[in-house]
C-alpha cells in the first residue's frame, strides 16, 4: 500500500472541509444487529445492514471534531495514543452491536492532524474507511447463532458462512445443462438447494458429514489473479481461495440472466449497474467476498489460532477429482461492498497475523514466526515472493499437497508494511476481541475511490436503469483509488509493490472486468453501453 | 510554436502546447489564490535555502499553474474547495523533490519567488518568467515538460539546444514509474502511456472527451480563463 501525500499541504484544508460530511444521511434508529440477522429460521431478505453510525447526535463542541468512530486520539501516528487502551465496554458494546454497515461513514474532520495541529483530511477519511472495514469484518464474522463475537471460538460458525447470507459463485455459475441456481428464503429450500447441488465426487462424504461447508475448486482456487501460480503454505499444501455474492448480488444477476453466457449475451444491452447500498434507506449493496483458506494439521486444529471450518474439498477439475476431508483455517479476507456514495465499491483487506513478516521485519531479523508462509528457518533455495517450479495443477493422487517431497514451500514477505494508522487500529480492536478467534486477524487497508467529483457521477435521467446508480465512467471510472496499491499476502501474492499496473489495485484491477455481453461498444451516440461488469470479475465464470 | 484548441463555451481562453512561454496565459488566479491562501502559507522565500516542499509547494503550483496552462485543482486535488478530493499519488511532492535535486538551487528559488511575488495573476508569472534569464527560462521550461510528459529534460540541455546553431536532440529520463502514469499529456489527450491504463474497456469506441468542452465536462482541468 501506498499512501505518499504531503500532510502539511492536505492540512490546510480544514477550513474549507471541516463541516462536510461525505456521506451523513440521517440515521434511523435500527433494532436490526447483525448478531440478530442469524437465525436459524431464515429471515426473507438474507443478511441485513443497518444505517445506524457507531456515533449519532454528534455535539457541536464534539471532542472528536466529528470523526465516526470513538476513539480519543490520533492514530496516525507510531504509538497508540496514552490511555485509550482498554475501551470500555460500553464503547466495545456500541460497535459490536450496531451490525454491518450499509454504507460508509466518514469525514474530513476528525483527529487526525499534521504536526502543526492542522486537520489530514485524507487521513481522516482512510481513518473512516478503516473503521467501517472493521465494523464490517466484526459484523460477517460474528456467530452465526447469536451469540457474541467476543466470546467466538476457533470453530464457531460465522454470520456469512450460513447459506442465508452468502452463496458460492460456483452454485450461481452453473453448467448450462443444468437448471439454473436458486436462493429460496426458507431454511429447507435453502438446504435442498445445496444438496442439489452436492458434487458426485462428494455425496459419500457428505451423507456422513452433512453439515460440512463443501468448496470446490477451480482454477481460480489455487491460482493467483493474473495466474501468476500458486501460493504454499509451510506444510507444503496449496491455499484455497473462494468467492461469494449476497442475495442482493445474486438477485441482480438472476434477474438480468447474468448467470450463463447465453444470458449474458442475449442481454448484450444491459450496463451492469449492481445496487448499492446506503445508509439512509438502510439497504444493503451488492456484496462480494474473497476468502483464502489453507489446510490445517492436527497440531494446528488442536491450537485454535485461526478461525476454522470443517470443509468437504472438491479437487480441480482433471482426470480424477477428489473430494477430500479437511479443516480448514482462514488464512485472507477480501470483503467488497458497492456504496451509492462509492460506485468504485469499497475494498476490505484482512489477513491472519501470521501469515507473513513483513520486509522491514526481514531487514531488521525481528521475525516473530512460525508463519503460514514463510520460514523462519529456510535453508536451501529461500528465494523470497518467488512462484513456485511448474507444474502447478494438483495431482489428485497428492490431495492438495504441491509436491510429495515437499521440495518447495513459499517464502513469502509482505512488500508494503501496513501503516501506523491501521496497525493502531488493529490493536484497538484486537484488545476488544482479547478472547476470541479474531483477535488473531488484521486488517491490511481498505481502498476507495478518493476524487469526488469522480464517484459523484451518477445517473441523472430518470430513463436510467435501475438501479440508477451508473455514472458516466468515461474515461478513467477508477476515480483515484486510495491507497494507489493494496495487496493481501494470501490474494495477490505474487502482485505486490508499486509499479503501476503490474501490482495489484482493487479497484484499477477490477475496473478491467467484463463480461460475454457481446455488443457493439458505443451502439447509440452519447449513450455509454461498455462490455463492463461494474469491477467484478464474477461474471468471466458463466458457463 | 503555439498550437491553440478552441475556446470553450465559458469563453475560455485557448489551451496552448506546453513547453512555450509566449503564450497567453489561460488560468484564473485571482480567485485561485483567495482559496488557495486559506489552505496553504505563501512561505518566505530565504536566499541561500534549497526551497522546501513545506514553505514553498503553494509558490510551486501557482508557478505549474501559469506555466501549464492546467488547473491548480488538477495538479493538486486537495485545493477543490466546496467538493473536496484528495490526492493519494501526490505527483507533485515527487516533482517538486526531483527539480530541487537536479535543477540549479538559485534558479528554482529565483522562479517561485516569481510565482509568489506574482501570486495574484498568471498573467504576471509568466511576463515575468519570460523577463528573466535564459537560466530561468529555461528551467520553467523543463518543469512544463515534466508536468506534461513526466519526463525530464534538463535545463542545460534546453538552453544549449535553444542556441543557433547547435540544435540537436535533448534527452529525457523519465522521472519513476509513476511520473510515467501521470503526465498531464495523457490526462488532456483522453489517452494512455503504453503499457498502463485506467481508461474504461472500450474507450476507443467513444468520441474524445474534449477538456475544453462545454461546462459539465466530467474533469474540469483547466480552469475558468476569466482572470
Amino acid at each position: 500500500m501506498i499512501m505518499r501525500h504531503g500532510q502539511l499541504f492536505v492540512a490546510g484544508l480544514a477550513a474549507a472541509t471541516a463541516s462536510i460530511s461525505l456521506s451523513m444521511f440521517s440515521m434511523p434508529s435500527l433494532s436490526q444487529t447483525a448478531a440478530a440477522t442469524t437465525a436459524s429460521a431464515a429471515t426473507p431478505g438474507g443478511l441485513n445492514c443497518t444505517g445506524a453510525a457507531v456515533r449519532n447526535n454528534v455535539p457541536a463542541d464534539d471532542p472528536l471534531k466529528s470523526q465516526k468512530d470513538p476513539f480519543l486520539g490520533p492514530l496516525a501516528g507510531r504509538d497508540l495514543p496514552p490511555g485509550l487502551l482498554p475501551i470500555s465496554d460500553a464503547t466495545r458494546n456500541s460497535i459490536f452491536g450496531v451490525g454491518l454497515p450499509c454504507q460508509e461513514s466518514v469525514n474530513t474532520s476528525g483527529q487526525e492532524v499534521d504536526e502543526l495541529g492542522r486537520t489530514v483530511g485524507l487521513d481522516n477519511l482512510q481513518r473512516g474507511f478503516d473503521f467501517y472495514s472493521w465494523r464490517t469484518f466484526i459484523a460477517l464474522n460474528s456467530p452465526a447463532d447469536g451469540t457474541p463475537i467476543e466470546q467466538a471460538q476457533a470453530g464457531t460458525r460465522t454470520l456469512w458462512e450460513d447459506m442465508n447470507s452468502f452463496k458460492q459463485l460456483l452454485d450461481v455459475m452453473l453448467p448450462a445443462n443444468q437448471l439454473p441456481p436458486k436462493w429460496p428464503t426458507d431454511r429447507a429450500g435453502m438446504e435442498a438447494e445445496r444438496e442439489r447441488l452436492v458434487p458426485p465426487e462428494c455425496r459419500e462424504l457428505h451423507r456422513q458429514f452433512p453439515q460440512r461447508m463443501i468448496v470446490k475448486m477451480i482454477e481460480e482456487s489455487f491460482n493467483e489473479p493474473f495466474k501468476t501460480g500458486p501460493l504454499i503454505d509451510q506444510q507444503g499444501h496449496y491455499a484455497i481461495f473462494d468467492i461469494l455474492m449476497n442475495r442482493q448480488m445474486f438477485n441482480y444477476i438472476m434477474a438480468n440472466h447474468l448467470n450463463t453466457k447465453a444470458g449474458q449475451a442475449a442481454n448484450a444491452t444491459l450496463s451492469v449497474d449492481f445496487p448499492a447500498g446506503q445508509n439512509a434507506k438502510s439497504e444493503f449493496g451488492a456484496f462480494m467476498l474473497k476468502v483464502s483458506w489453507r489446510i490445517l494439521s492436527p497440531s494446528e486444529v488442536q491450537a485454535k489460532n485461526f478461525h476454522m471450518v470443517d470443509a468437504l474439498v472438491l479437487t480441480p477439475p482433471a482426470a480424477t477429482r477428489r473430494c477430500l476431508k479437511e479443516t480448514l483455517g482462514l488464512v485472507g479476507f477480501h470483503a467488497v461492498h458497492k456504496t451509492v456514495s462509492r460506485p468504485q465499491w469499497i475494498w476490505t483487506s484482512f489477513e491472519h497475523v501470521q501469515n507473513v513478516p513483513a520486509r522491514d521485519e526481514v531487514t531488521a531479523h525481528k521475525l516473530h514466526g512460525p508463519y503460514n508462509f514463510f520460514s523462519v528457518n529456510c535453508k536451501g533455495d529461500c528465494t523470497e515472493n518467488a512462484t513456485p517450479p511448474t507444474p502447478w495443477d494438483p495431482d489428485p493422487a497428492l490431495e492438495l499437497r504441491f509436491r510429495s517431497d515437499d521440495s518447495f514451500k513459499s517464502q513469502i514477505v509482505r512488500e508494503t508494511p501496513l501503516t501506523n494508522a491501521a496497525k493502531n487500529m488493529n490493536t484497538i480492536f484486537q484488545s476488544m476481541l482479547s478472547n476470541s478467534v479474531w483477535k488473531n486477524y488484521m486488517l491490511i487497508s481498505t481502498q476507495w475511490p478518493s476524487a469526488f467529483s469522480c464517484t459523484s457521477q451518477q445517473a441523472e435521467s430518470s430513463s436510467s436503469p435501475d438501479p440508477k446508480t451508473d455514472f458516466f465512467k468515461q474515461p478513467d471510472m477508477t476515480c483515484s483509488p486510495a491507497p494507489t496499491f493494496l495487496a493481501n499476502s494470501t490474494l495477490e501474492t505474487y502482485s505486490q509493490g508499486d509499479v503501476p499496473l503490474a501490482s495489484s489495485s482493487c479497484i484499477a484491477c477490477h475496473s478491467n472486468a467484463v463480461g460475454f455481453q457481446r455488443s457493439a461498444s458505443n451502439p447509440q451516440p452519447g449513450k455509454p453501453n461498455l462490455n463492463q461488469s461494474d469491477f467484478t470479475f464474477m461474471l468471466e465464470k458463466a458457463q | 510554436m503555439d498550437h491553440r484548441g478552441e475556446g470553450n463555451a465559458e469563453g475560455a481562453e485557448p489551451v496552448t502546447q506546453a513547453g512555450t512561454l509566449s503564450r497567453r496565459t489561460m488560468v484564473a488566479g485571482t480567485v485561485a489564490v483567495t482559496a488557495m491562501a486559506a489552505v496553504l502559507p505563501l512561505g518566505n522565500l530565504a536566499y541561500g535555502q534549497a526551497p522546501d516542499p513545506k514553505t514553498d509547494m503553494l509558490a510551486f503550483l501557482l508557478l505549474s499553474e501559469a506555466l501549464t496552462g492546467v488547473s491548480k485543482v488538477t495538479l493538486a486535488p486537495e485545493l477543490s474547495g466546496s467538493n473536496p478530493g484528495f490526492d493519494p499519488i501526490n505527483i507533485k511532492d515527487a516533482y517538486f523533490a526531483w527539480i530541487n535535486g537536479h535543477a540549479a538551487p538559485a534558479t528554482f528559488r529565483k522562479l517561485l519567488q516569481i510565482a509568489s511575488d506574482n501570486s495574484a495573476s498568471p498573467a504576471n508569472i509568466v511576463a515575468k518568467v519570460n523577463g528573466s534569464d535564459d537560466d530561468t527560462k529555461c528551467l520553467a521550461r523543463s518543469i512544463v515538460l515534466l508536468w506534461y510528459l513526466g519526463s525530464w529534460y534538463a535545463p542545460g540541455d534546453l538552453k544549449a539546444n535553444a542556441t543557433p546553431g547547435r540544435r540537436h536532440a535533448v534527452s529525457s529520463q523519465v522521472v519513476s514509474a509513476k511520473a510515467y502514469t501521470q503526465g498531464l499529456v495523457w490526462l488532456i489527450a483522453g489517452a494512455h502511456p503504453m503499457g498502463y491504463s485506467n481508461l474504461q474497456f472500450g474507450y476507443w469506441s467513444r468520441e474524445p472527451h474534449d477538456p475544453n468542452g462545454p461546462k459539465g465536462t466530467p474533469l474540469p482541468l483547466f480552469s475558468p480563463a476569466k482572470s
